[in-house]
């Protein structure tokens, strides 16, 4: 029993160097960025005052702390260990998930799996570092750029990027992946959450805002319907037949 | 008088933006080196990771641009350092205006004065920015290990089960975002569905020409963003 629990608790090297490294980097990360106002304020002698700070801290932490919470509860089982790269450097939804969704399916890894979070740490890494130097660039070349980036045609586009980018990720979901199992009927369990997703939106309680809390209420509904579903045989784990003919015809 | 400007507009301020965005490259490249050793180590090919590098660099330009144009929003009531900063790394448009219009509110000051105002006033509106986005990356780092791990070992340990629980995660989210985006208006929904049909289209085309596979992600969003127009001016 010990040696059994012993078993579950010990980590991938990789994983586990993941998990300390993101960490250490997060509290450097958040400890340096709070730091910067600071500096700047001490340096050019104009130091906020308490009460100057707190009126606008307060509101803005009232409404971000539940967010944030949903949101690492809604993401992190997809992130795994880039998690700490993918929350420090933001646009989550807007550009890293569906990132990582494409790129696990592309090297035919699962989430939550010691290759899927290898891969998901890839793909968070050259996102990232892709911003970073569009908006490098972006801003060097301010002048030039503004006139196109105004455009209206590409700011009313701009306004459909989610859309885009879940329609591609919805291709991960329809696949039945390239692992040597599939579940069948996988995307049942989702029926009932999207159900009630969709009459919220009707009733106009629901929207992309409140997405995050959203999510973090419809997973264990999700996870209820795919209990219920894999208990009656409706759901189950069967083997990926395609994948293993692939394989056949590779070797 | 030290305005929000000479703050704004500061060199100090570039360093130090600069390097903040330095410890995120520095970073990056240790996870890319490592993940990189381990994808070698668990039998996933040089030229999948590369492909997978490709198509993540290529599928980024696009929503980049759109965090490009929101930093030229923030440029003209926070100057250009600050926003550069803030988009770069950890902030969204609009989580990037609440806060600045959250700080505002609460000193009585107008956020397009900002930067005419006195310093003090930008300071505090840097302050606050970053003391509200905290709580993500606090939470991360208190709970992702646990939590991340606790359904590794579930999917490994659970056998069927795990598997399928732990699917339900991604399931759940788009059972949210679905619904919003498909009930919000018809050229949201028609773009969704430009996007799935361009992906598929060009998932069939990947299978005979296989280079072309890096570029699925990012063709199929720049067809559906393209579309959006026409939809918006038929339905919009």
């Amino acid at each position: 029993m010990a040696k059994e629990k012993k078993a579950q608790i010990q980590l991938d090297p990789f994983t586990d160097w993941a998990h300390k490294t993101g960490r250490a980097f997060m509290v450097v990360f958040v400890i340096y960025m709070v730091a910067i106002p600071f500096i700047m304020c001490a340096v050019y002698g104009c130091m906020p005052s308490f009460m100057q700070i707190l009126p606008g801290a307060v509101t803005i932490l009232a409404v971000m702390a539940p967010m944030s919470i949903a949101e690492v509860g809604s993401y992190t089982p997809i992130l795994g260990a880039s998690s700490y790269l993918t929350f420090a450097s933001g646009n989550l939804m807007n550009l890293k998930i569906p990132c990582i969704i494409e790129a696990q399916r592309l090297a035919k890894v699962e989430q939550s799996t010691v290759e899927g979070e290898a891969i998901a740490l890839i793909a968070t890494a050259v996102s990232s570092a892709v911003t970073i130097i569009l908006l490098a660039i972006g801003m060097l070349l301010l002048r030039f750029i503004a006139p196109i980036l105004e455009a209206p045609a590409l700011k009313t586009a701009s306004n459909y990027l989610l859309p885009s980018l879940f329609g591609c990720m919805s291709l991960g979901l329809l696949g039945a992946g390239g692992g040597k199992t599939k579940i069948k009927n996988r995307l049942l369990p989702a029926a009932i959450p999207a159900a009630i997703v969709a009459i919220l939106v009707i009733l106009g309680i629901a929207s992309s805002g409140i997405a995050g809390i959203l999510i973090i209420v419809m997973i264990p509904i999700t996870i209820l319907c795919a209990r219920i579903f894999w208990k009656k045989g409706i759901v189950a784990v069967v083997p990926n037949e395609k994948a293993a003919k692939k394989e056949e015809a590779a070797e | 008088m030290v305005t929000g400007s000479v703050l704004a507009n500061s060199p100090l301020l570039y360093i130090l933006c600069s390097i903040g965005l330095a410890i995120i490259v520095v970073y990056a490249v240790m996870c890319v080196r490592k993940a990189a050793k381990k994808c070698a180590e668990v039998g996933i090919s040089k030229e999948t990771v590369l492909t997978v590098a490709k198509s993540t660099a290529l599928a980024s330009i696009v929503p980049s641009l759109a965090i490009l144009l929101g930093f030229l929003v923030l440029t003209t009531s926070l100057g250009g350092a600050w926003p550069w900063y803030r988009l770069s790394v950890i902030g969204s448009l609009s989580y990037e205006s609440m806060a600045a219009q959250y700080a505002a509110d609460g000193i009585g000051v107008v956020l397009s004065d900002v930067l005419s105002s006195d310093a003090t006033v930008f300071g505090a509106i840097m302050v606050v920015m970053s003391i509200g986005v905290c709580s993500g990356p606090i939470v991360v780092t208190l709970f992702a290990k646990k939590y991340s791990t606790g359904l590794m070992n579930a999917k490994e340990n659970k056998g069927d089960w795990g598997q399928i629980m732990v699917s339900c995660f991604m399931l759940a989210m788009f059972a949210v975002y679905m619904p919003i985006m498909i009930l919000t208006d018809l050229p949201t929904t028609l773009t969704l569905v430009v996007s799935l049909v361009v992906s598929i289209l060009w998932g069939m085309l990947a299978k005979k020409a296989p280079w072309t596979r890096d570029f699925t992600m990012a063709i199929a969003m720049i067809v559906a963003m393209a579309s959006s127009l026409l939809w918006v001016n038929l339905f919009g």
